[in-house]
């Protein structure tokens, strides 16, 4: 059953651009949903339509079983959470946090007490009877957090609520957004362009780019799954490997080759002929037997693993290695490729064949 | 010789300490990461090497001369700034050029011309050298700054968190773009940043600065596995490490509410933060239980949120390990793992 | 609603440009027309035989005696506009040209006391300028000013000086300081920087603060009156002093010099328009 419905959600800006495609999406109640895609693929206008901040050119948005398409923002039971959020800055930390339920008619000591509560959540007890101005820009985006999570709407939009962050900081946040949300079930939906924070706090992704969506699924399976070479390569830090190549069908099985490598054996069987190879980093290993040979243009360590990025004759791909095995800049090494992480796509349509 | 060394470099603004003794040298084609929280004072290190600010005590030497009290223009220094710094109303073209049009530069026309197509190329905006830079999108725009400060040639780079303001996406390939480059320009870099990966992925060495203090210098490796403090172990790693408070109860630390850890030596401290790394948390065969809160899907890895013994504990497993939410499993860290702190 | 909105807006033009139009066709009369009883706003080619008739006969005349030197003035209108255009322009880019260099210093430097000395400043405009007009006229007396160009020109420049200080200070305060820094690692000085770099991304305010201190000084009357008597009498001036005329109030002229006067400064507004319309969208360039 779903909570929130976009039927044939669209939006054309007044100069005649599109910046929203007949968008269709339906969130379940308590359900967390992350709307993904570079800068200008439409998810922020798609939220603010949500909100009630821009009204759609056409189709239809339902909340609850009640159209609400044009009703004004104020009437739609909705929270929303900005990038960029101002504090008020006559108002301590805690009484900016209990702001929203003031408005709400919630009595004070019970709004104290929620936002002690929150403060607590977010390790900001020591600033309580601060003024916002003596707060760092880290602490102050959390304060702002805070206050937009206070009230349990209908719904919680947020537009890149951590964008301006520090990296280190990001992650607690995530841990913290999610669990207000699991707590109180409210459904949310949540812009990115950051595909990390998408896996982590999503229950199911949507994959958007030039206004329209091109994947909804849980984040393994738009991870594991792509649907096209757009998914592929912008889900996935680094994203997949693609390779231009050709598969030929050999005794039972498919042979995927480029530039007149070898590269995998494939079991799963598709048409003969030009394709693009797509394949995760951690589904290429450097292997001294492997088929694949190329020269290593940077190893970049990560901590807990490495990733070598590796110029070969079918174009530059990236290997997973151990963090305690360095590749030296230039090195000739070879890789080899595990053909159950081999994903097939369309070289002309983009779409997946297998 | 190195490229550029700072000796006891101080620099108060009113009251408030930027820089504290920061001593830091870089080598003639090293790659250094200066890495640090917001407000650390990274970035008032740069404009002091760049000579936008002049420290109140110490020295700073480039190519071996003193250049403490010399120009900005005198040192031959390129700065990319983290707020994009094109002229909007100048194309790429000539935003490109400004540089070499500075005084006492006396390029001829032709090699203007010929530089800035060398870095229009070299950084893949040829397309772009005409249009006018307020029509560039985010990741364009950071392109041509670094094709600016690059069009120079310049002995010295220095990067304030340039990738900050850009897509996810974008920040990650120019991260591998940009570190080929500078190894292609063999031209020393000092790069600041908050970002971990960053830090990891790019330094030859990474220089932790926090609270105005060089807290750690290092390779990556290093400070991932033996940073400092905890601060810097907090700072490096997606996620970062894991802190726990514990108590020594003989042979055992036992966690904030008395469960058992594992094992500890018997000359440890009685109070201690422990660190270890997400990734060496192993999901059984461990001394007592704890509750699986969360899981991420991170892609090749799996990120298990735990809450263990009153603390939580992240733990990264392969994506081919099974975890429920809600499940109970006895966590376990080796010895070895483990940086120990004493409280 | 669409009609509402029409009805709105066509009320609105009328009413906006109803003196205007009034001027216009009172510049096109004979001065007996202008002082008729009856109201005259058909202008037609021949005159109408009918005294009490709404139609009048347009002709040129109030614009050819522009240049007659009426009976007390020592020139003609178009001097008297050539004053007011020397006086306006030069006040106005003084004011712009001072307003800048001294905001972009208080912009950028870290000047003691700098708050201090921006009230004070601004507090040169607390008085109303009219009530220092007794110890300006001696002063100018003292320093044989009176009745001089740049007399009034020194005048209106330090009037609008605090406005442009002030302006330009929060439209340097938007320019990021990266633009210049960057300049100076380039190898630019700080002077080349500002004109290079600074002053092209300032056009639009200055535009802006220009349009304002040109209106001011373009417009001033106390002063103008009470500081002159001959010389350099501005148009404002020149019209007031026409009162008392012993051929009685040139109406069709006072409205024709009128027109004529209020051309320039619509001139300069859609001259500058590009730059003040660029600074409704100043600071889209992302931070």
């Amino acid at each position: 059953m779903s909570f929130l419905a976009l039927e044939k959600l669209a939006k054309v800006w007044p100069d005649g651009t599109a910046a929203v495609r007949g968008v269709d999406l339906s969130i379940a109640q308590g359900e967390f949903i992350v709307l993904l895609g570079p800068s200008g693929c439409g998810k922020t206008t798609t939220l603010r339509m949500i909100a009630g901040l821009e009204t759609p050119t056409s189709g239809r948005i339902t909340l609850a079983g009640r159209e609400i398409t044009r009703l004004p923002a104020a009437e739609r039971d909705i929270g929303m959470v900005f990038q960029f959020y101002a504090l008020y800055p006559h108002l301590t930390v805690a009484e900016n946090i209990a702001f929203p339920l003031e408005c709400a008619g919630v009595p004070r000591d019970e709004r104290m007490a929620a936002a002690r509560k929150l403060a607590e959540q977010l390790e900001l007890t020591a600033l309580l009877d601060s003024r916002p101005r003596a707060l760092s820009g880290g602490d102050q985006q959390r304060v702002a957090l805070a206050r937009a999570m206070a009230r349990k709407p209908a719904v919680w939009l947020m537009d890149e609520p951590l964008g301006t962050l520090d990296a280190s900081r990001r992650a607690d946040m995530c841990d913290f957004i999610r669990a207000q949300q699991l707590e109180h079930a409210v459904p949310t939906v949540y812009v990115t362009h950051d595909q990390e924070e998408a896996m982590r706090l999503a229950d199911r992704v949507v994959v958007m780019n030039g206004g329209e969506v091109l994947q909804v699924g849980a984040p393994e399976q738009v991870y594991a799954e792509p649907a096209s070479l757009f998914v592929a390569r912008f889900v996935g830090s680094p994203g997949m490997n693609l390779i231009e190549g050709f598969s030929r069908a050999s005794q039972g099985v498919t042979l995927l080759e480029s530039a007149g490598v070898a590269l995998v054996k494939c079991p799963k069987l598709v048409r003969e002929g030009p394709v693009v190879i797509g394949v995760r980093p951690e589904h290429v290993a450097p292997d001294p037997a492997g088929a694949l040979r190329g020269r290593v243009a940077l190893d970049a360590f990560m901590g807990s693993h490495r990733y070598l990025h590796v110029d070969t004759g079918c174009g530059r791909v990236v290997a997973l290695g151990a963090a305690d095995r360095p590749s030296a800049v230039g090195e000739d090494i070879g890789l080899s490729i595990d053909p159950s992480g081999v994903r097939l796509f369309d070289s002309d349509a983009g779409s997946r064949l297998a | 010789m190195s490229a550029l060394e700072l000796v006891g470099v101080s620099k108060s603004f009113g009251a408030r300490a930027a820089l504290a003794e920061v001593a830091l040298s870089v080598g003639e084609r090293e790659f250094v990461v200066v890495l640090g929280p917001t407000g650390a004072g990274k970035t008032t290190l740069l404009r002091t090497i760049a000579g936008l600010e002049t420290p109140d005590r110490g020295e700073v030497r480039l190519f071996g001369a003193d250049c403490t009290h010399s120009s900005p223009a005198a040192r031959d220094i390129a700065l990319v700034f983290q707020n994009f710094s094109l002229y909007p109303g100048k194309t790429v073209r000539e935003n490109l050029a400004f540089p070499l049009l500075a005084p006492g530069r006396e390029l001829a026309a032709g090699e203007i011309g010929e530089r800035v197509q060398w870095a229009a190329k070299l950084l893949r905006i040829e397309r772009l050298l005409d249009r006018p830079a307020r029509k560039l999108s985010g990741g364009e725009m950071q392109r041509v700054a670094i094709g600016r400060a690059i069009v120079r040639r310049p002995r010295l780079f220095l990067m304030d968190e340039p990738l900050t303001n850009l897509d996810a996406k974008l920040r990650e390939e120019l991260r591998v773009e940009l570190r080929e480059l500078a190894r292609r320009l063999e031209t020393p870099v000092v790069w600041v940043t908050h970002d971990s990966a960053e830090a990891l992925s790019m330094a030859d060495r990474v220089v932790a600065l926090f609270a105005g203090r060089v807290v750690q210098v290092g390779t990556p490796r290093e400070l991932y596995l033996r940073p400092a403090t905890p601060a810097v172990a907090r700072q490096l790693g997606s996620p970062p490490m894991n802190l726990v408070e514990v108590l020594r109860d003989g042979a055992v630390w036992r966690l904030p509410n008395g469960d058992a850890f594992g094992a500890a030596a018997s000359d440890a401290p009685q109070r201690a933060l422990l660190g270890f790394r997400p990734e060496h948390v192993r999901l059984e065969g461990g001394a007592s239980e704890a509750l699986v809160e969360v899981v991420e899907h991170l892609g090749p890895q799996r990120v298990v949120v735990l809450r263990w013994g009153g603390a939580t504990v992240h733990a990264a497993v392969a994506s081919s390990v099974d975890v429920a939410v809600h499940q109970r499993l006895r966590p376990a860290v080796a010895a070895e793992h483990c940086l120990i702190w004493p409280r | 609603m669409k009609w509402l909105r029409w009805f709105v807006v066509a009320l609105y033009l009328v009413v906006a440009t109803a003196p205007l139009v009034w001027m216009g066709l009172s510049s096109l009369k004979e001065r007996a027309d202008t002082i008729s009883p009856h109201a005259k706003f058909l202008p037609t080619a021949e005159a109408p035989s009918d005294p009490t008739s709404p139609s009048f006969e347009a002709t040129f005349e109030a614009y050819r005696e522009l240049s007659v030197v009426h009976a007390g003035a020592q020139q003609s209108f178009w001097g008297h506009l050539g004053s007011s255009v020397l006086i306006g322009l030069v006040s106005t880019l003084a004011s712009v040209a001072l307003g800048t260099c001294c905001a972009y210093g208080f912009s950028r430097f870290r000047l003691p006391g700098a708050k201090d000395w921006l009230f004070f400043v601004l507090s040169t405009r607390f008085l109303p300028p009219l009530a220092v007009v007794v110890p300006v006229l001696i002063m100018y007396r003292t320093l044989d000013l009176q009745g001089t160009h740049v007399g009034l020109i020194v005048l209106y420049t330090v009037f609008n000086l605090s406005l442009a200080v002030w302006l330009m200070k929060g439209f340097l305060d938007e320019i990021p300081r990266a633009f210049e820094e960057a300049a100076l690692v380039d190898g630019y000085t700080r002077g080349q920087a500002f004109v290079r770099v600074v002053l092209p991304e300032a056009r639009t305010g200055m535009a802006v603060t220009a349009v304002f201190c040109l209106i001011s000084s373009w417009n001033e009357y106390g002063f103008a009156m009470t500081l002159n008597s001959s010389g350099a009498v501005t148009v404002p001036a020149y019209f007031a002093g026409l009162q008392g005329n012993i051929e009685g109030m040139p109406w069709p002229q006072i409205a024709a010099g009128a027109l004529v006067f209020v051309a320039p400064i619509v001139l300069f507004t859609v001259l500058v328009r590009e730059n003040l319309l660029r600074g409704m969208t100043f600071g889209t360039i992302k931070q």
